[in-house]
């Protein structure tokens, strides 16, 4: 197939040049006027003008317009046909104008002149039918058959007919069916019958007669026959083919469907175009055989096809790329026979002809230097190296540091709270704003060193905070700006918050469409959320931290200066927490320094109050250990059984409040099932809303309505009613999903300082995330479920040793079944505990044994021997870790957790029973612990994998995206 | 209908209007062609720092938005310039380019298609000020809006039979139109019996329409009167009317009573032809800084929220079908050879043959050369379904 041109033969611009056209706009017909007639070709604007051309020969004259007028409203469409009976020429056709509240038949009279700017068009009113309902569009034909005369309905757009039968004389009606929609109505002549496409994407079919028949007796009636189209239409139409046939072609949206009379589907075309109008016709006479279906259809991007049938047997293209027609039609103009005439949507009226000269693009050739190859390879090779330049990614710190460089961020928050917080002008919620919170203030300022496109600037806060300027964005910006926001960060729900850091995002593209993205990260004060109080003495959870970095004085002023005054020796802080400051309970945290070791105890009976405290602690040590300068953090990928770093500067005690953690999971789980179970009663009762709004509209005018209103009104208030739950559990939602930021937080920061491998700690770390995140179709628990069982099953954390098939399965097995909570909930516990154990072996057994023999032999001795033992309890673990060529740990790490040992004695001043155990809930899964050696080892070679070598782990891990 | 053919007293002979040709050519290099306006063109706005990528990219040149046309000029190289009639401008429109040089910076180019004796022109001028700023700036609205404005005022310009120009017994006046007389009883001699009408005169142009049918009427612009001149005819004295080549070439006769009338009308008409000749007066009214505040008012509301708008991208797709196959390629041959011939004996559109009614396709159709059908230019590739047949 080749692609042709469609030549124009005759142009010409409509009066109104504005976008006032449509496929109803354009009609070809004859009027019946003089002998050797052809066709003249009627305009009609939504403005409301109308134009009759009669073109003459190539090329647009001023006397091919044979009149022009202006009507009073909108021409929604145009038609030729023998609408009235007093006409005295047989041939005559009338000119009815269809507007939205009339249809205007007129009579088309020609008056002969002496030259062709003497002859003159008048147009003479023959019936004006006004109507009650807005026209949608008009359908003729002989209706009933009848001979000579032409009948039309007008379609309303409310769906029901208007017909006119005789001058005159209207009946109205209306399509089965209760919803109608206005659709287009074709009329087919050999069956006497309509075609209406409906609102439910069918074609219908009614037979005048039953039509005509429900005029009178008001009678319900059924389609003949419906066939489902299954899209939306473009434009419809009814050709008869042979004497036996009518086919009704319709352009669907996608499809080019042809069906015949009966409903039977003939072909249904797919079109690889979006179409915009089409024309089908016969070629020679339908009563004689021979006679050939053709159809012209227009596509959206200016192509003509022509199909005889369903097969393509020309496509052509409009040169001049100008939008596509609205309109086509097929005419014979004088000096044209099968002109093509279409109309754009702006007015632009041609007529064309298929050209038989292939379709080419066609640029006037230019006067270009002639293209030397030295300099066109320079040219791409420089544009290569761009390219190169933006997309290489191998030397991630170089772009980053390039990327800091093209935009200077200088990030800081003011480390006092202040309160003088303007809450009205930051429209706090009366809520908060009553408990006159403290808030922060901050100060950003970018400079901006290289030109960029866009430039977006985004704050990242924990849940519950706001800051006073949203995400920041701007479009080219100029090399050399600088900005500078101050900034307030103030707290806008009351919720608990598990983190005091901000972080800002700054994501910038450069002229060239490079992507850049840079991160800065300040924190809040924490004054903003806790005040200090009376230290408590006892409370039910108790984690322990020791500070082994000699760089950090183990002092509370090191860590809460902003709590303390200035060289405090105090030895216990509380502090309460500010947000959400409850009536009912105070939640306050006990910091607690040991006076003779370098341990620090956090006691709270409250989860939610330990994230801050522990992140302060934690990140407090780290940032002042390596600012001392000497151990650096290097960003190495940590490679297997190096034992985590973050140890040699503090140790978390091997504790995590595993059963309250897990009670912050169930009740958010719970929380997760009954706003399900909810949003399935708004949905029962929406369907009934929705099916009782449909009896309503249904029910005939005659019927009481009582009862349906009264059944209604009790669906919706419940409705309303049941919306107000979901919305108070969402609330509820919202502050559970922020206690459970903060109890995972927690488990995250004593993980982070646990004295375990650091791939262990890593891959924990990032599986327990935080902020967690609730989507629609998939709860945290739902989302975090493969995970945890991965983590179960492979891994370092697994329990035996054959574990690759099988876990392999169980995997497999679980996807498979909708989510268990049980399980999940199973796992989650084990995994803590595991991770416990792990840390805690080697101390665990040190402990085993003091205890064992404490009074008896308080000497040096057991010390060395002790010592001997860590040895071999380190080389034992390294063995387990499978790692048997790394070197040992450091010695000062040894005695580190000797120190650990000497610790008991220290704090007496508080609850000594405690400290003996460690920390509190120890007991309920300390089982193992309890048992002597021998015991011990067999036991944990159950739970602890000797051998890592998993052939499927590392794979594994990397699949699931989880950085190792 | 003009039978006789003497010249009356006074009738001097009509100053003759320059042919008005600046928006009906697209021409290239006119020497000063920026600098010799037309009598009544003027420039409504320049637009600065434009380049034509096409034909001399590298240049920079600035833009001329007149009243009729679009000049394009150099202010590197003098000679280069570009001149496009409104009237053959067959689409317009915007898109985003990158430019050749400067970094191939994304800067905007407003893209024209012109169609002059059956060739098509593209032009291309892209904005080379490197600005970022001017990306996101309607900068060739003055385009635009004039070449609307120019659409909508075909009236003050072209001879318009039988338009929607009266309404109710009333001519609708345009803007910028003074009535200068009304004149009833003017009797339209193109048809046998006559058609008793009115003229109006106005400074633009002279209006006749009949009183029984107001859809039967005439809109002549100065600008399209060639000559005027009272002859005798078999009615009497009549004023005879000769419409310029671009309006038509008619000639309109019209009979006055009495003579008197006819004289004085002829004289108003006459001097109002010389006026109009040197002051003209091509119907466009715009105020570039105007429309700049417009513009900029409304940018203002939508510039809150910059966005990305697909329709500023241009999707390249080169996928153009290059198979043909060798019948079509001797075709294509043949059809170029007799392009040059006709090249050489300087034909144009009147040696084109007229399209015939293709019987297989339904519609009209150029004549294929002798010996080709349809289906060998139609079938470039043999279909697969009688392959596997």
């Amino acid at each position: 197939m080749s692609l042709f041109n469609v030549c124009s033969w005759w142009s010409a611009q409509c009066s109104d040049p504005g976008e006032e056209y449509d496929v109803a706009s354009l009609l070809c017909a004859r009027f019946g006027l003089e002998a050797q007639e052809k066709d003249y070709i009627i305009v009609g604007s939504q403005t409301g003008q109308l134009s009759i051309y009669y073109p003459h020969r190539r090329g647009y004259d001023a006397t091919d317009l044979l009149l022009e007028t202006q009507m009073v409203a909108p021409i929604l469409g145009l038609y030729a046909g023998k609408f009235s009976g007093n006409v005295r020429n047989e041939n005559a056709n009338q000119l009815g104008v269809l507007l939205p509240n009339a249809i205007v038949i007129y009579n088309v009279l020609a008056i002969g002149g002496l030259a062709e700017h003497g002859a003159q068009l008048r147009l003479q009113l023959q019936a004006e039918h006004k109507f009650q309902r807005v026209a949608f569009g008009l359908c003729q034909g002989h209706f009933g058959q009848v001979k000579g005369r032409e009948f039309f309905c007008v379609v309303h757009l409310d769906g029901t007919l208007t017909f006119y039968e005789q001058d005159g004389i209207s009946y109205e009606c209306r399509f089965p069916g209760y919803r109608a929609l206005p659709a287009p109505v074709a009329y087919c002549e050999r069956t006497d019958s309509f075609f209406r496409f409906s609102a439910t994407w069918d074609l219908q079919c009614y037979s005048y007669q039953d039509l005509s028949h429900s005029l009178v007796t008001k009678s319900s009636y059924q389609p003949t026959w419906t066939q489902c189209v299954g899209e939306g239409i473009v434009d419809m139409r009814v050709v008869q083919v042979k004497e036996n046939c009518s086919y009704i072609m319709i352009l669907g949206e996608r499809n080019f469907i042809s069906l015949d009379d009966n409903g039977k589907f003939n072909f249904m075309l797919k079109l690889d175009y979006a179409p915009k109008c089409f024309h089908s016709f016969v070629v020679g006479y339908y009563w004689e055989p021979g006679a050939r279906l053709i159809t012209a259809i227009v596509s959206d991007s200016s192509k003509l096809h022509l199909y005889e049938e369903a097969n393509i047997i020309w496509a052509a293209q409009w040169p001049r790329q100008s939008p596509a027609p609205v309109a086509i039609q097929r005419s014979n103009v004088q000096g044209l026979a099968g002109g093509i005439v279409t109309l754009g949507a702006k007015g632009q009226l041609e007529v064309g002809y298929l050209g038989a000269d292939p379709f080419q693009f066609q640029v006037q050739p230019l006067n270009m230097e002639e293209l030397s190859f030295a300099q066109a390879h320079k040219e791409l090779q420089q544009l290569e190296d761009e390219i190169k330049e933006a997309v290489d990614v191998r030397d991630m710190d170089a772009l980053n540091q390039q990327a800091a460089d093209q935009v200077r961020l200088s990030f800081s928050i003011q480390p006092e709270a202040c309160d003088d917080l303007d809450t009205l002008l930051l429209d706090v919620p009366a809520d908060v704003a009553v408990k006159e919170l403290p808030s922060a203030k901050g100060l950003l300022r970018c400079k901006i060193k290289a030109e960029l496109a866009e430039l977006q600037l985004a704050f990242q806060m924990p849940n519950g905070i706001r800051c006073s300027q949203d995400t920041l964005s701007f479009v080219d910006v100029a090399a050399g700006s600088s900005h500078e926001f101050k900034l307030d960060f103030y707290i806008a729900e009351l919720l608990h918050v598990h983190s005091f850091k901000v972080e800002l995002v700054a994501s910038f593209v450069s002229p060239r469409g490079i992507p850049r993205v840079i991160q800065q990260s300040a924190h809040l004060p924490l004054s903003m959320f806790y005040r200090p109080c009376q230290p408590q003495k006892a409370a039910g959870i108790k984690l322990t931290y020791s500070i082994t970095s000699r760089h950090v004085i183990p002092k509370l002023s090191t860590f809460f200066g902003e709590f303390l005054e200035e060289h405090s020796d105090a030895h216990a802080l509380g502090l309460q927490l500010l947000c959400p400051g409850l009536e009912k309970q105070s939640e306050v945290i006990t910091v607690v320094a040991a006076k003779n070791s370098n341990r620090i105890r956090i006691q709270s009976d409250y989860v939610e109050t330990f994230a801050m405290i522990l992140e302060r602690i934690v990140e407090r040590t780290l940032q002042l250990d390596s600012s001392a300068g000497l151990i650096k953090m290097e960003k190495k990928k940590p490679k297997k059984g190096v034992l985590n770093r973050c140890v040699e500067r503090l140790m978390a005690a091997p504790f995590i409040p595993a059963q309250p953690i897990l009670h912050r999971i169930d009740v958010h789980h719970e929380t997760q099932q009954s706003i399900r179970k909810q949003t399935e009663q708004l949905e029962d009762l929406w369907q009934q809303f929705k099916s009782l709004q449909r009896q309503l509209q249904e029910q005939s005018e005659g019927e009481p309505k009582e009862a349906l209103t009264m059944q209604i009104e009790s669906n919706y208030d419940q409705l309303i009613l049941e919306g107000d739950k979901l919305v108070e559990i969402r609330r509820d939602e919202r502050k559970q999903r922020c206690d459970l930021n903060c109890a995972v937080a927690l488990a995250k920061w004593i993980i982070h300082a646990l004295n375990l491998e650091e791939r262990v700690v890593n891959v924990v770390s990032s599986v327990l995330s935080v902020p967690i995140e609730d989507w629609t179709e998939l709860s945290w628990e739902e989302s975090m479920a493969p995970g945890i069982d991965m983590l179960h099953h492979f891994g370092p954390l697994t329990r035996s040793k054959s574990t690759s098939t099988h876990g392999l399965l169980d995997a497999n097995a679980s996807s498979k079944d909708s989510f268990d909570y049980s399980r999940f909930r199973r796992h989650f516990a084990t995994l803590f505990d595991r991770i416990v154990r792990l840390a805690s072996t080697p101390a665990a057994i040190n402990t085993a044994e003091v205890t064992a023999q404490p009074a008896a032999e308080e000497k040096p001795p057991p010390q060395e021997q002790q010592l001997q033992q860590q040895v071999d309890e380190i080389g034992n673990m390294q063995r387990m870790l499978g790692d048997k060529g790394l070197p040992l740990a450091p010695p000062k790490r040894r005695t580190n957790m000797s120190s650990s040992l000497e610790a008991v004695e220290d704090d007496e001043e508080y609850d000594e029973d405690d400290l003996r155990e460690d920390v509190g809930y120890r007991k309920d899964y300390g089982a193992t612990d309890e048992e002597k050696n021998p015991a011990n080892t067999k036991k944990r070679s159950e739970w602890v994998n000797e051998d890592f070598e998993l052939p499927t782990t590392e794979e594994l891990f990397s699949d699931l995206g989880i950085w190792w | 209908m003009l039978k006789s053919l003497t010249q009356m007293d006074g009738n001097q002979p009509q100053p003759q209007l320059q042919l008005l040709w600046e928006d009906k050519e697209v021409k290239f290099d006119v020497p000063q062609l920026h600098k010799h306006l037309r009598s009544g063109e003027r420039v409504l706005d320049y637009i600065y720092h434009i380049e034509d990528s096409k034909g001399n990219p590298g240049d920079t040149g600035r833009l001329m938005v007149t009243n009729l046309r679009l000049i394009w000029h150099s202010l590197v190289h003098k000679k280069y310039n570009l001149s496009i009639g409104y009237a053959r401008i067959g689409n317009t429109n915007t898109r985003m380019v990158h430019m050749h040089s400067k970094g191939r910076m994304a800067s905007q180019a407003l893209y024209i298609l012109a169609i002059s004796n059956e060739t098509r022109f593209e032009f291309l001028f892209t904005d080379v000020s490197g600005e970022t700023s001017r990306r996101d700036q309607p900068i060739f609205s003055s385009v635009f809006d004039v070449y609307q404005l120019y659409q909508r005022t075909y009236l003050y310009r072209d001879l318009k039979l039988r338009g929607a120009i009266v309404q109710a017994g009333q001519l609708v006046i345009l803007p910028d139109e003074q009535v200068f007389s009304q004149v009833q009883g003017v009797w339209n001699l193109s048809s046998d019996q006559g058609n008793l009408g009115s003229f109006v005169v106005s400074n633009i142009r002279l209006v006749w329409f009949a009183d029984a049918n107001e859809t039967f009427n005439i809109s002549l612009p100065y600008l399209q009167i060639e000559s005027l001149r009272i002859r005798e005819s078999k009615y009497g004295p009549a004023l005879v009317i000769q419409t310029a080549e671009t309006g038509g070439g008619y000639v309109l006769g019209f009979r006055i009573d009495p003579p008197e009338r006819l004289n004085e009308l002829f004289k108003e008409l006459c001097s109002l032809h010389t006026i109009y000749g040197e002051q003209p007066n091509f119907g466009i009214q715009y105020n570039a800084q105007d429309a700049r505040q417009r513009l900029a008012a409304a940018a203002e509301e939508a510039a809150q929220m910059p966005q990305f708008k697909v329709e500023n991208f241009e999707e390249l797709d080169e996928r153009q079908e290059r198979e043909i196959n060798l019948k079509l390629n001797s075709y294509l041959a043949e059809g170029c050879l007799g392009k040059v011939n006709s090249v050489n004996g300087a034909a144009d559109q009147d040696d084109r043959e007229d399209p015939v009614y293709c019987k297989e396709l339904g519609f009209a159709m150029e004549r294929i050369r002798d010996g080709y059908k349809l289906q060998d230019l139609w079938n470039v590739m043999p279909t697969k379904m009688e392959t596997i047949e």
